[in-house]
């Protein structure tokens, strides 16, 4: 039986979450803190910042480029990516393009 | 019903006011069409089809109108032909697919089935919703179906009412629920809460076996049967006629009874010709006209459950258990005649000094579907549900090699 549940369990425990269903994640650092966008403005997704400092193994195999960076994947599969640029700006309407892409996918399962 | 409906509608805005204020404030009507109408299917569908027609004719053969019965007979075809079957229906809807699911129609047409509808959790937070009514005509009858379905999913709680009626099969069920959840990571959670159901049939109580069984005590004492089998064709009009009948042959004499009905037509030529055709659709009669004087019964108990999904384009798992626990308690119908009662019927009644007996429903399904390779896959989709006499399964599985 604990073997059951341990066998259950793994999965839940061990594999990374953010980019599990509608997930929207923030690639980011200190340093460009000021050029994040509020996240808490998207609707019906999951939302995450990792910042470089501490998800480094993150940014490697998701081979992010530039800070800030926004990704929208859903069940694992990176739909959008929206990237600062060398100006470290991202665009304005990153929020807008999200949620569009969001939406998109919620209108699929209905 | 419609206290249950009232209390958990306005639990469900309760929860939902609890929610912290969204940064773009909207208006209230953009929130309910947000909330409750967006993404949501309304439509008018139906269908007609040819009837059922059975695959050689019956025959009948009538004496010629001037001739008797030995002349050569009129052949008539007395197969029963019906007209066009059709279903006509209205709904709305807005119930979220997992992601495995796709969609069965480039349109909703009501005819839909989906996981949704019958797993504890949803694939969407929110309201979800089917208000589906149809009229359906099948080998000549119509019938009225339905399907009322409410349910608010979130983070830490599931609301749902339902309703159904399926004419046909003369199936109604209704059932009202309200859970606490506790997600375990994004891909599991548990629940328990409470639920209440209905159904309408009264489990294991045969009212014309108890009718045959009854005893009363003669006046010499002793027990006998109270009511003989063919009196119930007494109670229904028939009557039965002392006869002899003679071998013309042989000149034995035989005795028997024959049975007419209340217009005096002969129906059957023995009693044994009479309980063999006869006396089954009366049977059947009386029970009918017995459970028909019951009330639909009513009862809640505590259900617990737990939920797991996850999904890739390469694997696919959902899994889900409902477990009703046996304390039960019935709040509408009589219950004497509840399923608590259903091993207590007896000879003329239930057994004496008979207790109720408490029972566990349950319900377990299973989504699981593996792409091995890009050309091998193996699936297995399955739902088993135990509650009260019935036990309905369902299952698929297989291997697809794509060549």
């Amino acid at each position: 039986m604990k073997l059951w549940i341990l066998t259950l369990l793994f999965p839940l425990l061990t594999y990374s979450q953010y980019k599990n269903n509608i997930s929207v994640v923030q690639f980011s650092a200190e340093f460009v803190e000021n050029a994040q966008v509020d996240l808490s403005q998207i609707n019906d997704a999951s939302i995450y910042t990792l910042l470089l400092s501490k998800e480094k193994k993150f940014f490697i195999s998701e081979e992010v480029v530039y800070l800030p960076t926004v990704v929208l994947y859903h069940n694992k599969k990176e739909i959008i990516r929206i990237e600062s640029g060398i100006g470290l700006t991202l665009p304005d309407n990153t929020l807008n393009l999200i949620q569009h892409e969001i939406n998109k996918i919620k209108k699929r399962k209905f | 019903m419609k206290k249950i409906l009232y209390i958990l509608v306005l639990f469900c805005f309760s929860l939902n006011a609890q929610e912290p204020e969204p940064i773009n404030k909207s208006s209230f009507f953009n929130n309910i069409y947000k909330n409750f109408f967006k993404y949501g299917t309304l439509y008018v569908a139906g269908d007609i089809s040819n009837s059922y027609e059975t695959t050689r004719k019956d025959y009948f053969v009538r004496p010629p109108e001037d001739g008797n019965l030995y002349d050569i007979p009129n052949v008539v075809d007395v197969t029963e032909y019906f007209p066009h079957d059709y279903r006509i229906g209205i709904g709305i809807r807005r119930i979220a697919r997992f992601d495995y699911e796709n969609k069965e129609k480039a349109y909703y047409d009501g005819t839909e089935t989906n996981i949704a509808l019958s797993a504890p959790t949803a694939a969407f937070s929110g309201w979800e919703y089917l208000f589906h009514y149809e009229k359906e005509r099948q080998r000549g009858e119509v019938f009225s179906n339905h399907r009322y379905f409410l349910r608010n999913t979130g983070k830490y709680h599931i609301v749902k009412i339902e309703s159904r009626e399926e004419g046909n099969v003369g199936f109604k069920y209704n059932s009202a629920e309200i859970r606490a959840r506790l997600p375990i990571g994004k891909k599991f959670s548990l629940s328990a809460g409470i639920i209440a159901r209905t159904h309408e049939q009264a489990y294991g109580y045969n009212p014309v076996e108890i009718w045959l069984n009854e005893t009363i005590i003669n006046d010499s004492g002793q027990e006998v049967i109270a009511n003989p089998w063919y009196s119930l064709g007494f109670e229904y009009g028939y009557s039965d006629h002392f006869t002899s009948y003679t071998d013309i042959e042989t000149g034995q004499v035989s005795y028997d009874w024959i049975w007419k009905d209340a217009d005096q037509n002969i129906v059957a030529y023995s009693d044994i010709d009479f309980r063999n055709t006869i006396f089954g659709d009366l049977m059947q009669r009386y029970n009918n006209e017995q459970w028909d004087l019951l009330d639909a019964f009513a009862e809640f108990a505590p259900i617990v459950g737990f939920d797991y999904y996850t999904y890739s384009d390469k694997f696919w798992c959902h899994s889900y258990f409902n477990y009703i626990l046996p304390y039960h308690k019935y709040f509408k119908g009589e219950e004497e005649f509840s399923y608590l009662n259903r091993n207590n019927w007896g000879k003329g009644g239930l057994v004496q000094d008979y207790e109720l007996e408490q029972w566990s429903d349950f319900q377990y399904g299973l989504m699981f579907g593996w792409k091995l390779t890009d050309n091998l896959g193996i699936f297995i989709e399955g739902e088993y549900t135990k509650f009260w006499d019935s036990k309905i399964y369902k299952t698929t599985f297989g291997i697809n090699l794509e060549i």
